[in-house]
C-alpha cells in the first residue's frame, strides 16, 4: 500500500518538475526577458538597461501603432468569426451527415496541417494573384475583361488565407465535442417534444460551446499575432502588429520598443480571451 | 378491445437482412401496466422505439389513440420515454431537466418551474432541484428521468429497463414506487425488462417475447401458471424440465414415460397434437413438487435421490436426481417438509408431482 502511494507520489513529483521546468524555461524566462527589455532605452545604436516607461508612452501616443493594433484586431476578429461559423458547419456536417465520406473528408481537413504554414499562405498568392488561377478562370469564362487586382494585397486576401489556415483549429475541437454527445441526449430531447432545431439549440450547441470557444480562442490569438500572411499577402497599408514587432527586432534595431509592443499585444490578447471566457460562462449559465 | 392507446398492427422491422420484429401485433389498453418480457436481443427496445417514433416499421401500422402515426415524428407523439441510461442533460440542473419538455408545450417559465418542483416533490427529490444533474446517484437519476417524462402527462410512458443499472435492493424499492406512480397517475405504462420476477411483480399484463414474436400475452398468473408454449414455460419462473415420450393417450391427459422408467400423467390443455410416440418436455415449477408422505397413495410419484438441501430462510430447496442424469429441484416451506429430512441425504425419497402442475409441450417444434 504505502509503496504504491510513494510510487504515485514520485510520479507526481516528476510530472510537476517537468511541467514547472517547461513553464519556466520556455514561457517564464522569455517573457521575463521581453518584459525587462521593454523598459530599456535605446541610444542611436546601443541598448541601455533602464527602467523607463518611454517605450510604452510611444506606443500609446503614436497613431501609427494604434492603427496597426486596431488593424490586427479587425483581421483577427473577422478571421475568428468566419472560421468559427464555417468550422462549426463543417464539423457538424462531418459528425452528423457525412457517414460514408466521413473519413475521407476528415483526412482532407487534416492534410493541410501537415504542410508548412508558409506554403499554405503562399498558395493564395497563386490563387488570387494578377495572373493567378482565379483571375485566369474568370477572364477565360468571360466574367472579367482583364485580371482583377483587388483580390490580392489587402485585408481580404490576408483574411481569406488565415481563415483557410485556421479553419481546422475550430472544426477539430467542435467535431470532437459533437462526437462525444450521445445519441441518447438528442433522442431524449425529441422524446420530450423538441423539434430538431430546438434540440440543436438547447442540447447540442451548449455541449459544443467549450470546444468552439477553445478553437475560436486559438484562432484569434494566432491570427492576431501572425506576421507571415500579412507580409506575403498584405499591401503596404495592411501591416499587422507582428510585422511591426519583427521590424523592431530586425531592421530598426529597437529591441526595447519591440518588447514593449510585444507585451502590449500579450496584454490585449489575454484581456480579450479572459473577456470571452467570462461571457461564455455567463451565457451558458444563464441559458442552459 | 376498443380503447387501445397503442396498437401495433402486423409490425415488422428489419435491419438489412436481420429480422428483428416479425409480424408483431399488440394492443396496449388505456391505463394498464404492460410489460414486454424477453431475452436480450429479442426486440423489446425496438418495439418501444417504434412506438415512440425513433424507428419506422419496415411493414405494418402503428396507431396511437386510434390514429395512424407511422409518419409522425417522435417529437410530435404524446409518448414519453424513460431511457435505460436516463439520458439526463448534463449541462442542465435537475430542475431544468425536469421542466425541459414543457418548453415545447408553451408553458411560461414560472409555471414550468412550479410544475417541476411539484413533480420532483412527488419523486422525493424536491431538495435537489438546483443540483447539477450529473451530481446524482443512480437511483436519483432514475427518479429525475421519471419526473422529466411524467411532467409531460403522456398518453403512454415507455420505460426501457429503467432499473437494470441499480442494485437489487434499490430495484425492489423502485419497482413498488413505479407501480404506485402508475396507479396514481393512471398513465399507461409499457415497461421493458428481461427480469421475469420484475415483470410478475409489476405488470397488469405481460407480453413474453422471443425472437421478434410475442409468444404469450396475458396476466402474470396466466403467463406464470398457464404457459402456452414451451418457451414461455421455461422462460417465466424457475422450472424443472423432464424430457420423455408419450406412451398413452387418455381422455384429457397423456401418460409420459421418462428415461428413468417413471411414468407421469400430464393434462393435455390446448395442445391436442400429442400422439403416442411424440417426444415431449414436461415443465414443472419447483414450488409445485411435494415430498410424498406415503408413496402408495398418490399417483405421479417418482423416486429420486436426495442430493442436497439448501436453506433459503423460510423455504428450503432440495436438489434431487431422478434416474441417471436428470436433476430436478423442489422448493417448499421448511415446516411443511417431513422432519429429519437432513438425515436422508444420498437416500431415495418419493416425489409427488401433481398432474395439474405439469405442462407437456411437444419438443423440437419451431414456433
Ligand atoms: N439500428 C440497428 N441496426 C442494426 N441492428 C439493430 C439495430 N437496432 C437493433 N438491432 C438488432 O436488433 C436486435 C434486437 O434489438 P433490441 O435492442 O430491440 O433488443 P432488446 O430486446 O431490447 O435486447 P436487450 O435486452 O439486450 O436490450 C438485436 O439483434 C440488435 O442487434
Ligand atoms: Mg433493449
Amino acid at each position: 500500500m504505502w509503496q504504491a502511494k510513494l510510487q504515485r507520489h514520485r510520479i507526481e513529483i516528476v510530472c510537476a518538475i517537468a511541467a514547472i521546468g517547461y513553464l519556466v524555461v520556455f514561457i517564464g524566462l522569455p517573457y521575463a526577458n521581453v518584459f525587462a527589455f521593454s523598459f530599456w532605452e535605446k541610444d542611436l545604436y546601443t541598448l541601455r538597461p533602464a527602467l523607463s516607461p518611454e517605450n510604452y508612452a510611444r506606443a500609446f501616443t503614436n497613431d501609427l501603432y494604434r492603427q496597426v493594433i486596431l488593424n490586427s484586431a479587425e483581421v483577427a476578429t473577422i478571421v475568428t468569426l468566419v472560421s468559427s461559423v464555417l468550422g462549426y458547419l463543417l464539423a457538424y456536417y462531418l459528425a452528423v451527415y457525412a457517414e460514408r465520406w466521413r473519413n475521407l473528408l476528415f483526412f482532407l481537413l487534416i492534410v493541410p496541417l501537415w504542410t508548412s504554414f508558409l506554403l499554405r499562405a503562399y498558395i493564395w498568392k497563386i490563387i488570387l494573384g494578377r495572373n493567378g488561377i482565379l483571375n485566369s478562370a474568370l477572364t477565360q469564362a468571360g466574367v472579367l475583361d482583364q485580371p482583377a487586382s483587388f483580390l490580392l494585397y489587402n485585408k481580404f486576401s490576408i483574411s481569406i488565407a488565415l481563415i483557410y489556415i485556421f479553419l481546422p483549429f475550430v472544426a477539430l475541437p467542435v467535431y470532437a465535442a459533437l462526437e462525444k454527445i450521445p445519441r441518447g441526449y438528442v433522442e431524449a430531447s425529441a422524446d420530450l417534444g423538441s423539434p430538431p432545431w430546438a434540440t440543436f439549440w438547447h442540447v447540442v450547441f451548449p455541449l459544443t460551446v467549450p470546444g468552439l470557444a477553445a478553437g475560436a480562442m486559438v484562432v484569434f490569438c494566432l491570427s492576431f499575432g501572425d506576421f507571415i500572411t500579412p507580409s506575403l499577402l498584405g499591401g503596404t497599408g495592411d501591416i499587422m502588429i507582428a510585422n511591426v514587432i519583427i521590424a523592431q527586432f530586425g531592421a530598426a534595431y529597437d529591441w526595447p520598443f519591440g518588447s514593449a509592443l510585444a507585451i502590449l499585444v500579450l496584454l490585449i490578447v489575454m484581456l480579450l480571451v479572459g473577456l470571452s471566457v467570462w461571457i461564455g460562462r455567463t451565457v451558458s449559465r444563464g441559458r442552459a | 378491445m376498443m380503447d387501445a392507446v397503442v396498437r401495433l398492427d402486423r409490425v415488422s422491422k428489419r435491419f438489412g437482412s436481420l429480422v428483428v420484429l416479425d409480424d408483431l401485433s399488440l394492443e396496449v389498453r388505456r391505463g394498464e401496466f404492460l410489460t414486454l418480457l424477453g431475452e436480450s436481443g429479442c426486440g423489446k427496445t425496438t418495439t418501444l422505439r417504434i412506438i415512440s417514433g425513433f424507428e419506422e416499421p419496415t411493414d405494418g401500422a402503428v396507431y396511437l389513440n386510434g390514429r395512424l402515426v407511422n409518419a409522425v415524428p417522435a417529437y410530435r407523439r404524446r409518448v414519453n420515454t424513460v431511457f435505460q441510461n436516463y439520458a439526463l442533460f448534463p449541462h442542465m440542473t435537475v430542475g431544468e431537466n425536469v421542466e425541459y419538455g414543457l418548453r415545447f408545450d408553451r408553458v411560461p417559465r414560472r409555471e414550468r418551474r412550479r410544475l417541476a418542483e411539484e413533480m420532483l416533490a412527488r419523486v422525493g427529490l424536491a431538495d435537489k432541484i438546483d443540483r447539477q444533474s450529473t451530481a446524482l446517484s443512480g437511483g436519483q437519476m432514475q427518479r429525475v428521468a421519471l419526473a422529466r417524462a411524467l411532467i409531460k402527462k403522456p398518453e403512454v410512458l415507455l420505460l426501457d429497463e429503467p432499473l437494470s443499472a441499480l442494485d437489487a435492493r434499490l430495484r425492489k424499492e423502485l419497482q413498488l414506487e413505479l407501480k404506485r406512480t402508475q396507479r396514481e397517475t393512471g398513465i399507461t405504462f409499457v415497461y421493458v425488462t428481461h427480469d421475469q420476477e420484475e415483470a410478475l411483480v409489476m405488470s397488469d399484463r405481460i407480453a413474453v417475447m422471443e425472437r421478434g414474436h410475442i409468444r404469450q400475452l396475458g396476466r402474470p398468473d396466466d403467463v406464470f401458471e398457464r404457459p402456452e408454449t414451451l418457451f414461455v414455460a421455461e422462460f417465466v419462473g424457475a422450472s424443472n424440465k423432464l424430457d420423455g415420450r408419450v406412451v398413452e393417450i387418455r381422455h384429457n391427459s397423456v401418460i409420459v414415460a421418462l428415461p428413468s422408467g417413471d411414468r407421469l400423467e400430464a393434462p393435455t390443455r390446448s395442445a391436442g397434437d400429442l400422439a403416442t410416440g411424440t417426444d415431449v418436455r414436461l415443465i414443472v415449477r419447483p414450488e409445485h413438487l411435494r415430498v410424498a408422505a406415503d408413496s402408495s397413495a398418490a399417483t405421479n410419484v417418482v423416486r429420486a435421490v436426495l442430493e442436497d438441501i439448501i436453506y433459503l430462510g423460510s423455504d428450503r430447496k432440495l436438489t434431487l436426481r431422478v434416474g441417471e442424469r436428470l436433476r430436478i429441484e423442489l422448493q417448499e416451506r421448511g415446516d411443511r417438509l417431513p422432519p429429519c429430512l437432513g438425515t436422508r441425504l444420498g437416500m431415495t425419497v418419493d416425489i409427488e408431482i401433481p398432474p395439474d402442475a405439469l405442462y407437456a409441450f411437444r419438443k423440437g417444434r419451431g414456433e
